[in-house]
């Protein structure tokens, strides 16, 4: 689903359910048994995000979920299209093997990939490997570390790269990568050193969003792509959106526990904003943190009526979000019914059809009639 | 009125049974040892809630009350000890 809303192209991404061994707080679309089971929710999730229009699938990575790579070649060899959105994380991995990743998969399969740049949300994960990296050189080391992978990929010809984390020696990518298939560049960080990092790289800049108007009182910056992951519930009948949300993601005190330990020990710029945003602003508002305050998913989601929920996407495009990242879906109903949130948002960004001017000297004196 | 000994005694059950961890007195340092990594605290603030009915904020309390059996005793019997905000 790339709608064009008012000559913005949006790109619109769903998201992988999840795998991971961490059991203590039940999460939405996440498994911790693997096997046939569980491979076949990613195969159908991708396929319903296809067939649904969705640009591509993120695929989370941390210290308790499984490797999202090989669950990006589970769901390249089962759609024809979807771009997995693959998140990364330099420590896990030589900025060398991601770019020959990337190279294997297009010379496999033809397919292109994305990267969601992480610096490192999780302090603890990152303890957990020995690295105690501040926070803002850790996103100094992210963008050296895609810069040698972009290098990598975009070169015919040996590359050499001299960083303060990294260092390439006269090294060529093979196979080389077809430059149709060069990855898409995304990045996690709503933060000063984020957004550094994101302006030098070109990169879209993805943040979880506070409510949009905070945007409209201070807007972005002007001159970068912006992204926000965010889940949707819309239903014809407010009540019907809000009788699934509170199903879908009851009150859970240990999810609230954990929230509030996660709140404690996190470096994170995005999960203090979102901690903050005061109760009061999101009762009965489109605008919902209750997944978030209880552990379920980090996103804040948006729920309501089709037009109520909408509105509150276009304003969130009118201020400057062009890429959009979507909950895991526990469907594939959910997909159409976000499907067509984006399609009234985009409508309602674009404004009304022109009038079509009055035909003259028409033989039957008709107007043409205006567009569709 | 409960005794130091006797929430130190419950706080012990609750590591051995919902934790599954044996510590061998109220001294020991859990932290140090491993015993107490992140999951396991949220658990354990989770349990000392339902067993004492009092209200764990994890963003309001030091870690290092929780250093051992005995520490986090204290904490409880803290907690405990503070009358109720007045409701309404």
């Amino acid at each position: 689903m790339s709608a064009n809303a008012n000559g913005k192209v949006l790109e619109i991404y769903t998201t992988c359910p999840g795998n991971t061994s961490d059991a203590s707080v039940e999460r939405p679309g996440f498994y911790t048994e693997g096997g046939p089971a569980y491979l076949k929710r990613v195969i159908d999730v991708a396929r319903w995000s296809e067939e649904c229009g969705f640009k591509g699938i993120l695929i989370y990575i941390d210290n308790s979920l499984i490797d999202n790579w090989k669950l990006a070649q589970v769901v390249i060899e089962r759609t024809e299209r979807l771009i997995p959105l693959l998140a990364v994380q330099p420590v896990y991995m030589h900025p060398y093997w991601v770019a020959k990743q990337i190279a294997t998969f297009g010379h496999l399969y033809g397919r292109q990939i994305a990267l969601n740049m992480l610096a490192g949300a999780f302090p603890l994960d990152l303890k957990e490997l020995g690295d105690t990296t501040p926070h803002d050189d850790r996103y100094k080391r992210m963008t050296e570390y895609t810069t040698a992978i972009m290098k990598l990929i975009e070169s015919d010809q040996p590359t050499t790269y001299a960083g303060t984390y990294y260092r390439l020696q006269h090294v060529k990518m093979k196979p080389p990568l077809d430059k149709a298939l060069k990855p898409l560049v995304l990045l996690s960080g709503a933060s000063d050193a984020g957004m550094e990092a994101a302006r030098t790289l070109g990169a879209v800049a993805v943040r979880y969003p506070k409510p949009v108007t905070d945007y409209e009182r201070e807007p972005l910056e002007r001159g970068m792509n912006f992204g926000i992951r965010l889940g949707i519930i819309a239903r014809e009948y407010k009540e019907q959106a809000w009788a699934i949300a509170h199903k879908r993601f009851p009150e859970d005190r240990k999810g609230q526990i954990t929230h509030q330990f996660a709140e404690k020990v996190s470096d994170s710029v995005w999960h203090h904003e979102l901690s903050a945003v005061k109760q009061g602003m999101t009762d009965g508002y489109p605008y919902w943190l209750g997944p978030f305050q209880n552990y379920k998913t980090f996103c804040p989601y948006l729920v309501g009526t089709y037009r109520e929920v909408s509105e509150i996407v276009a304003r969130y495009i009118q201020v400057g979000f062009t890429t959009f990242i979507t909950d895991i879906p526990p469907d594939k109903e959910e997909l159409f019914h976000q499907k067509i949130v984006f399609e009234l948002a985009s409508l309602q960004v674009r404004g009304p059809a022109p009038e079509a001017p009055v035909s003259t000297g028409s033989a039957h004196g008709m107007d043409q009639g205006g567009a569709a | 009125m409960t005794t130091n000994g006797e929430v130190n005694g419950r706080i012990m059950a609750i590591f051995a049974d919902k934790l599954n961890v044996e510590v061998s007195s109220a001294d020991t340092n859990l932290i140090e040892n491993g015993a107490l990594d992140s999951l396991a605290l949220v658990e354990l603030f989770l349990q000392l809630e339902r067993e004492f009915g009092i209200a764990v904020d994890p963003t309001d309390l030091d870690i290092a009350d929780f250093q051992s059996v005995a520490s986090i005793g204290s904490w409880v019997s803290g907690k405990q000890a503070k009358p109720r905000a007045a409701s309404g």
